[in-house]
């Protein structure tokens, strides 16, 4: 039986995700991390999550080939790229994610992101 | 005694004939000419001796540039000061013809009896002027030995036409020596040139385009050309034959871009930028003028440059997230200890002044600031305004921002690059101004264009430095008390993208009372 709801970090910067989880626990949501694609798809096979935060430039599996994975499913959790890119918007097109937040961002922007997609249990 | 002519009829025909000959031949070369003409007076008067003098600039010398004696032949190289034979010089400076039978006792002539005349045997001699471009040039001169000779007019007739000859020689001449400095010039310039025909035939080049049309295994047509080349625009769009910079230009455009060519023979691919103008004849277009600079080197050395710079604002953007999310955070917390919290503010504002760092560079490295291209669309204004104020909304918490869009009106241009212009005036407006300052954004229509306004009531431009205000990388505020960082590229971007749309960016303001930053911009319908 897997685990539901939740916020899944997926990002290559060790400071970036605590930072991530750091935030979101004190909105109060459940948070898991992976540092890369693959790791993120590991955690998944015991866990569902209500969102993913994306990194896209990460070693081992980047996240157009984690995007790519999860295409090949019969569904798959909302995706909001986190990207340094210039044009985060285009990213996020490119592999129809369903949000993005361009690096570095408001808290404000965060947290509004985060709750259009997942639920806290917390409140 | 002069010999006698072979009867009158008989001289004059020789001479006739000899000018004849003289005039049909190619006179660009001038020093043969001059050869050509020393020689034919010589037999044509029957005179010893032959000469044609360049007066030098000054007027105090005259140089001998061709000397002919019968039996002889030819020298050059005399040289005549005007100090030792004044007389002579002042009858030379009168321009007319100087006929001096009795050359030794003439008063013109006789100061050169010693030097010059006893030392050749010369007692009569004939000066007729030769003239260049309606400035005199020097003298031909006849210079008869033996017996002393009375020059008749005839004589003097056929001299002065001579003298004609060697003026349109110097004229020929002339036009030669400007030719072949030119032909140097395209022959060795590092571009390669093409004279493209009405069917965008190449029918002449200079040997740079001829090696590349080589190099590109021939395509000299315009169909074969495009069979060996690929054109492709500056975004790599290949481009079809009607639109290449030559057919363009038939039609009476002027091209200046960036071309990239992939020669098809051997794969390679070239950068150049391309500079096509149309020749006109009369009203009619009857061919173009390509040049193509090679600026592969250029173009690559941009995209590194780009690549670099992009890459390291990427780079710069994840600590940057990090250090201004923690600053926010702390900023937030009901508990935090009073005494820091000064401390996280300026935290904040140091992430802050970062991200606009790197914002720029961004920007600086996204865009070749030469060559902007616009992606146009309708744009309404009330709409694209609002936007802005929505996005400067969280920087102006303690401004009060105004948007006065009484009607709607829009322009065509490139959304996000408008938008963006827009933004960084607000972006200064707000930067720029004490807390509890009012931000208006106000669109109005002005004849057939738009005015976009942006006006703050902030400590202004000091007037010394208003008119460098869009330089780029300048900042006029920069090391004072109102320094808020950046590169200095904001409003030089904003009046750029103003420009591109064919419009323009101007700007009103006095120190301590604020400014006013106008856009026009040319009006489209709503749709």
């Amino acid at each position: 039986m897997k685990s539901a709801g939740g916020i899944l970090i997926v990002d290559d910067d060790p400071d970036l995700r605590e930072f991530l989880r750091l935030m979101l626990t004190s909105m109060g949501f459940e948070v898991t991390s992976a540092a890369n694609g693959q790791e993120a798809l590991n955690d998944m096979e015991g866990h569902d999550p209500d969102l993913i935060l994306l990194d896209m430039k990460m070693p081992v599996m980047d996240g157009w080939e984690f995007c790519r994975v999860l295409e090949g499913r019969d569904s798959r959790p909302p995706i909001v790229v986190l990207t340094a890119a210039p044009d985060p918007a285009g990213r996020a097109a490119e592999v129809h994610a369903e949000g993005w937040l361009g690096k570095p961002f408001e808290y404000a922007d965060l947290e509004a992101i985060v709750r259009r997609f997942a639920k806290s249990p917390a409140r | 005694m002069h010999k006698p002519d072979d009867g009158y009829g008989g001289a004059a025909r020789r001479r006739e004939r000899v000018l004849f000959e003289l005039a049909k031949r190619n006179k660009a070369d001038v020093a043969e000419t001059f050869r050509a003409i020393t020689e034919a007076t010589a037999v044509a008067l029957d005179v010893e001796r032959t000469s044609i003098w360049r007066l030098t600039p000054g007027g105090n010398a005259i140089v001998c540039e061709d000397n002919f004696v019968r039996g002889q032949g030819h020298t050059a190289g005399e040289i005549l000061w005007a100090r030792d034979y004044p007389s002579y010089f002042c009858a030379i400076a009168e321009n007319r013809v100087i006929a001096a039978h009795e050359a030794r006792t003439d008063d013109r002539t006789c100061e050169l009896n010693m030097d010059y005349l006893q030392v050749h045997g010369i007692t009569s001699m004939m000066d007729v002027p030769i003239w260049q471009k309606g400035r005199p040039y020097g003298v031909l001169c006849h210079e008869h030995v033996g017996p002393t000779r009375r020059w008749t007019s005839d004589d003097e007739t056929f001299a002065a036409n001579l003298a004609d000859l060697a003026s349109l020689a110097l004229e020929e001449g002339e036009g030669r020596k400007a030719e072949q400095r030119w032909n140097a010039v395209v022959n060795t310039i590092q571009e390669a040139v093409f004279v493209l025909d009405g069917e965008g035939t190449i029918v002449q080049t200079n040997p740079l385009a001829a090696r590349m049309i080589e190099h590109a295994g021939g395509g000299v047509t315009l169909a074969e050309r495009m069979e060996l080349v690929e054109f492709r625009d500056e975004q790599g769009r290949v481009i079809p034959a009607d639109r290449t910079g030559g057919r363009r230009s038939l039609r009476g455009e002027v091209v200046r871009e960036i071309n990239h060519l992939v020669f098809k023979r051997t794969g390679e691919r070239r950068s150049y930028r391309i500079t096509s103008a149309p020749m006109r004849d009369g009203d009619h277009i009857a061919s173009v003028v390509v040049v193509l600079a090679d600026v592969t080197e250029e173009v690559a050395f941009d995209r590194l440059k780009r690549e670099v710079l992009a890459a390291l604002a990427h780079e710069f953007k994840t600590p940057v997230a990090i250090v201004k999310g923690y600053a926010q955070h702390m900023s937030k917390q009901p508990d935090a200890n009073p005494s820091e919290r000064p401390m996280v503010a300026a935290i904040e504002r140091a992430s802050n002044r970062l991200q606009r760092l790197i914002d720029d560079l961004v920007e600086v490295s996204g865009i070749s600031i030469g060559r902007l291209v616009l992606y146009r669309e309708p744009v309404e204004l009330t709409a694209m305004l609002c936007s802005v104020a929505h996005w400067a909304a969280p920087m102006a918490t303690h401004h009060r921002l105004v948007v006065n869009a009484p009607e709607e009106l829009a322009v065509s241009a490139d959304r996000p690059r408008l938008e963006q212009a827009v933004r960084r005036l607000v972006d200064n407006a707000i930067r720029y101004s004490p807390p509890g300052g009012e931000v208006e954004i106000a669109v109005a229509p002005s004849g057939n264009d738009v005015v976009i306004s942006v006006r703050d009531r902030g400590i202004g431009i000091p007037a010394d430095q208003q008119n460098r205000i869009f330089e780029l990388f300048f900042r006029a505020h920069a090391g004072t008390p109102h320094d808020v960082g950046g590169l200095g590229i904001g409003l030089f971007m904003a009046r750029e993208i103003a420009v591109r749309h064919g419009g323009a960016m101007w700007f009103e303001s006095e120190e301590g009372k604020g400014s006013t930053f106008y856009m026009r911009l040319p009006r489209t319908e709503v749709l």
